[in-house]
């Protein structure tokens, strides 16, 4: 009748649809793995975890791919998208959201000159033998510096871990910030917790991790070049480190709400055992936790090799990877399904075609696999051999 | 050539600051003059939503406040009592008739308003949410009236229901068997039956 389906005169909140959708459930699952994956390139640039040499510069380029697509997510969600900017030309303190686009894009700009620098010799060397247009594109990625000395290469080493060392605090402000935008909603039990920001920070490294593995399986395994065990090895043991602190801060808040029997258990217990107990306690918290979790103990205690290692590790970081995803559904969504108005549960709805149905999500969350793709086409990402040194 | 080992980390910084001093006049530029930063937001914006044509007439209009045709609104004036007197007085006839300025502009009459037969029209507010007070007349196949008409939800509201007071029945409308009967007492003036 009136414009946008609009009601005068009639004021009950409108809960016929779950506002913040699937959009908003990949924006922080995103976000994540730029955050996981950073984690991992740190740990050898910094920590000087040496497994990690080779495969360093793949999780800076993976970071990187999926830090261009963390916001997209976001713009679709928006109703109109082309005022993005505003929260970055005039950001109002009193909104998480918009010191999020200020952390969000230092990150990226942190993440771009680690990247540059790492990869200037390889620029300097194509600016030298390209010549054309093509010439001219890799001449300016040298900023028209095109003698690599190894007094430069020793300059850029150190900037390079002092990079990686500032990204580390950077990268864990990026998705604890994400976990404090839910967990800073102090009219929903479900988010508002103090222990938010940790738990999405330790699922986004695990995630990321996890998913390193995968594609660190699926390209060796396309370009039949041979595995890096002890880098799988150390990879998983990493993982499940992590996986743990993640999973008992998850469990220790829902125990702990469950034993306090506060006023938010009324809400969140009939919340657990209706509307969330499939995705969350059997699927999240039973069959995707419980399992990847004896995998990797028994990876990391019983120590296997070659083709079982391999099957191992990538079913674990499969199974990871996919409940890092439920969790996100399960607090983004899981938290709307409380009425505002706390009488009962509201529903959500699946979509598939519409502008933020499970076919965009789909598509968004593929694109940042296509810009690796694409970028690995012009760049070395991945060493030879697993021995081969860069 | 002999170039210092950081000349690029020089032309990096220089680039950096390109980039910075780029948003600083692109977001000097963006900002509008009249942006008040302690309210956030645009002082013009006020006088330019005063000048956006008028949709909305509210109910005032439906009983010809402004009209200077009084007779063609007559029939209204009799709408606006029905609605006053039942449970709807407190809607606004926009809401189930569509704005006034695709009805009336410039005082006459450019289109009939909207009329909507849906259910979607009346399940828009009536149907079953939980953030709806309990109190609030919400459909259910299980009320007294439905489960003693088998009612479902797709069968036409307006069949029963008149649309501007829903106590009472629809005026005409088909007389299937299950219809309870009117007895004298409960009909009213304007032909309309108490439920
Ligand atoms: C809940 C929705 C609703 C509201 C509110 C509402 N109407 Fe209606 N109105 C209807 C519907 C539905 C019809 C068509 C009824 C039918 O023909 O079965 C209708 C019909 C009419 C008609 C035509 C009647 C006829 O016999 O042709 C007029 C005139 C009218 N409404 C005026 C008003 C006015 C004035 C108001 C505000 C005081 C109002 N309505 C509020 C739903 C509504
Ligand atoms: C814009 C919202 C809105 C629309 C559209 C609407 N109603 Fe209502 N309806 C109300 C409100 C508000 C009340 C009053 C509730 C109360 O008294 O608390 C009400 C009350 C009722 C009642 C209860 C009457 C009583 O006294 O118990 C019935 C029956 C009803 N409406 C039927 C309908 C039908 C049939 C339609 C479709 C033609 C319709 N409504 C469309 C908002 C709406
Ligand atoms: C077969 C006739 C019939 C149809 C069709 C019908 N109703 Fe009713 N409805 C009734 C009767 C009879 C009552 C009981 C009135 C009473 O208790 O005073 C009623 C009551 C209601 C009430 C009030 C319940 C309350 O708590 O007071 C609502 C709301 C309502 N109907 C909505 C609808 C809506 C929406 C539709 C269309 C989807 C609809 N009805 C279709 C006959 C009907």
């Amino acid at each position: 009748m009136l414009p946008n389906e609009s009601l005068l005169n009639y004021y009950f909140p409108n809960e016929a649809e779950v506002h913040w959708s699937l959009m908003i459930v990949i924006y922080p699952y995103i976000t994540g793995l730029v955050a996981g994956a950073f984690v991992v390139s740190s740990l050898y640039h910094v920590f000087q975890i040496k497994a990690f040499e080779n495969i360093s510069r793949f999780a800076l380029v993976a970071a990187f791919c999926f830090g261009l697509f963390a916001a997209v997510p976001l713009l679709m969600h928006l109703g109109q998208p082309f005022r993005a900017f505003n929260i970055f030309f005039t950001p109002h303190t009193t909104s998480a959201m918009s010191v999020f686009g200020f952390v969000y894009s230092s990150y990226m700009i942190l993440l771009m000159v680690e990247l540059w620098l790492v990869y200037r010799e390889h620029f300097i060397q194509k600016a030298k033998e390209t010549k054309g247009m093509a010439g001219w594109v890799w001449k300016s990625l040298t900023l028209g510096v095109t003698e690599y000395t190894p007094e430069a290469a020793r300059v850029d080493h150190k900037l390079t871990t002092f990079l990686a060392a500032l990204g580390i605090p950077w990268a864990c402000f990026l998705h604890g910030y994400v976990g404090f935008i839910f967990g800073s909603v102090k009219a929903n039990a479900w988010w508002a917790t103090p222990l938010q920001p940790i738990i999405f920070l330790m699922s986004a490294i695990v995630s990321g991790i996890a998913m390193l593995m995968l594609m660190y399986a699926f390209i060796r395994w396309r370009t039949k070049k041979p595995y890096d065990f002890p880098m799988i090895q150390k990879l998983m043991v990493f993982l499940w480190g992590f996986f743990i602190i993640d999973f008992f801060l998850e469990a220790l808040e829902i125990i702990y709400v469950a034993y306090e029997h506060g006023h938010h258990w009324s809400v969140i217990g009939p919340l657990l055992s209706g509307p969330l107990y499939g995705t969350f306690l059997i699927v999240q918290l039973l069959v995707l936790s419980v399992i990847p979790f004896l995998i990797l103990g028994y990876i990391t205690i019983f120590k296997p090799w070659g083709r079982l290692l391999l099957y191992l590790a990538n079913l674990a970081s499969l199974m990871l990877v996919l409940q890092v995803l439920f969790m996100r559904f399960n607090v983004v969504v899981g938290g709307q399904l409380i009425s505002k108005s706390d009488r009962g549960f509201t529903e959500f709805h699946w979509e598939f075609f519409a502008r933020e149905g499970v076919l965009p999500a789909i598509i968004i969350l593929s694109a940042p696999f296509v810009a690796f793709y694409v970028i690995s086409r012009f760049v070395p990402i991945l060493g030879d051999a697993p021995e081969a040194k860069q | 050539m002999n170039i210092s080992p950081r000349s690029h980390i020089y032309r990096l910084i220089v680039l950096l600051v390109i980039v910075v001093v780029g948003f600083v006049a692109v977001r000097g530029l963006a900002i509008p003059s009249s942006w008040d930063s302690e309210n956030f937001y645009r002082l013009d914006s006020l006088e330019e939503l005063k000048l956006q044509p008028m949709h909305l007439g509210g109910n005032e209009s439906c009983g010809g406040a402004s009209c200077h045709d009084q007779e063609r609104v007559a029939k209204h004036k009799t709408q606006l009592a029905t609605v006053g007197r039942g449970s709807h007085k407190g809607l606004a006839c926009e809401n189930c008739h569509g704005p006034l300025s695709a009805h009336v502009s410039d005082d006459k009459k450019v289109a009939s308003a909207v009329i909507d037969r849906e259910n979607k029209l009346c399940l828009n507010c009536h149907a079953q949410l939980v953030s709806r007070p309990k109190d609030f007349p919400q459909f259910d196949t299980e009320a007294n009236g439905h489960w003693y008409f088998d009612v479902e939800i797709t069968k036409p509201c307006l069949d029963c229901h008149s649309p501007h007071n829903p106590r009472q029945m629809a005026a005409k409308k088909d007389k299937s068997k299950k219809q309870p009967k009117a007895t004298s007492e409960q009909t009213s003036t304007n032909g309309e039956v108490q439920l």
